[in-house]
């Protein structure tokens, strides 16, 4: 049996238990109790005051050099000019650690991802892209090299759906096309930076293996070029090798954010979306 | 779902619409990870008494609900070490619990898989049942153990090879209550602060 049906099976609290009426009653007094214990005053933060003293100084110093406007003493540059040592890369990214909460994060972001091609009608991927990065990074850091492959991630994942897209309306052109950029996709530079050599297995702990960072594409590469929709399909909808397309759609985001609670991101829930949303 | 801002005119109705659309998925994450009713009642109130005294750091929208999954784990890790306080609502959330019936199967494969989610880490115990259990997506687990979806996909596909070889090693007559037995069902992992 699956692990995955068997942890659901297995599930100590499934859904459709707790429903006793004893049980929300006592939850509502634990809710109200709450809400009515005081909070704690909220204390001035010594490191805030410090920084707005540091930035009225920085202000002061820009304009005595030369007429800066206050504003720009604000900007946060993106650059750090540190870089994540070699040999630290994997499962991090390589290459020189980036602020996502920098002034200009978004438009370098965006010229970082210029050489990844998305097909045509998935503009809004890039945004996407750098939304989930910005929201990812509790310490606002990313390195350039983890954002170029979530870049290259989203592109391989619009260049499948688009092939799969252009074989359901029998526009063989255009899945052609997707086949070609599909074919050199495991080579491209933001590719190979991170994961040199893309494989289905490699060693992990206790002699068990896994793919490597795009290692999971390869089985759906394979299968495009295969021209064999109903196995994409298949492997979109056990979410194989957990390549979890939706994540890098910001169409099916909208999507879900509109379905009733209980609506949550999965494979199935994706399938759904796709049947009523074709592209192309 | 709105989240609950310490500059709102009232606080309260913004928290109690959180408390109210997020305390069951709460409630059954804490019943799956805990050995009594008791002590998932009293993680549950700790859980949203510490979202109060933090309504500042609530995140806004359905990045409330995975906050909380996260005070709730950094709360069970640190469970083993700290004493129960009595409180009489607690204890009548408890008893309600109880009398719903435990819920958790007890049959032979039920047995099998907790002696073998037992000996995983606990990271990796943790991110194969927020999939399962909880429905999360690896950017959604990422976001509650404080890691990058990258790691977290990585980590899932070799936690469900590990538990599926532990699966198919573990002998039916070997079969133990691991949460009792081994306290170390939630306590390996560092404690990080919520």
């Amino acid at each position: 049996m699956n692990v995955d049906d068997l942890l659901t099976e297995c599930d100590p609290a499934p859904a459709g238990t707790l429903t006793a009426a004893g049980i929300d009653e006592a939850l509502d007094a634990v809710g109200r109790a709450i809400v009515d214990s005081p909070r704690p005053a909220r204390r001035r933060r010594r490191g805030l005051a410090r920084s707005r003293r540091m930035i009225l100084v920085a202000a002061v110093l820009a304009l005595a050099a030369g007429g800066v406007t206050a504003a720009r003493t604000l900007f946060i540059p993106t650059h750090t000019g540190t870089y994540v040592p070699k040999g630290m890369a994997v499962g991090g990214g390589p290459g020189e650690i980036l602020r996502t909460d920098g002034t200009n994060f978004h438009r370098i972001a965006i010229a970082l991802s210029a050489d990844i091609p998305f097909p045509a009608g998935y503009i809004g991927w890039r945004d996407a892209v750098i939304a989930n990065e910005i929201s990812d990074q509790p310490w606002h850091k990313v390195p350039s090299g983890q954002l170029r492959g979530g870049y290259a991630q989203a592109a391989i994942c619009a260049w499948i759906l688009d092939w799969r897209a252009a074989m359901r309306r029998g526009d063989a052109s255009r899945a052609s096309h997707d086949v070609a950029v599909l074919a050199g996709a495991l080579k491209w530079p933001a590719v190979t930076a991170w994961d040199p050599h893309p494989s289905m297995s490699v060693p992990g702990d206790s002699g068990t293996t896994h793919p490597s960072e795009f290692g999971w594409a390869i089985p759906y590469i394979a299968t495009v070029r295969g021209g064999n929709l109903p196995r994409l399909d298949r492997l979109l909808a056990d979410d194989s090798f957990d390549a979890a397309f939706w994540e890098s759609d910001p169409d099916f985001a909208a999507w879900i954010d509109r379905q009733p609670n209980r609506v949550r991101n999965s494979p199935r829930a994706f399938l759904r979306y796709l049947s009523t949303h074709e592209r192309g | 779902m709105r989240s609950p801002r310490a500059t709102d005119p009232d606080p309260r109705d913004a928290f109690a619409e959180l408390f109210r659309s997020t305390r069951s998925d709460l409630l059954r994450y804490l019943l799956r990870r805990t050995t009594d009713a008791e002590e998932a009642a009293d993680l549950l109130a700790e859980t949203y008494a510490t979202a109060w005294r933090k309504l500042e750091a609530i995140p806004a929208g359905d990045q409330a609900r995975l906050w909380l999954f996260g005070v709730a784990r950094n709360l069970l890790l640190r469970s083993a070490r700290r004493q129960r306080v009595a409180d009489a609502l607690v204890d009548r959330l408890a008893g309600e619990l109880r009398a719903a019936g435990p819920p958790a199967p007890s049959d032979d494969r039920a047995l099998r898989l907790r002696t073998a989610l037992a000996e995983l880490t606990e990271r990796d115990r943790e991110i194969l049942t927020l999939s399962a259990w909880e429905g999360l997506a690896p950017r959604e687990i990422a976001k509650v153990m404080r890691t990058s979806p990258n790691a977290v996909r990585i980590r899932l596909h070799r936690a469900r090879k590990q538990l599926g070889s532990r699966l198919s090693a573990t002998p039916a007559a070997d079969l133990a209550a691991p949460r009792d037995a081994d306290p170390a069902w939630r306590t390996r992992a560092p404690v990080i602060d919520s």
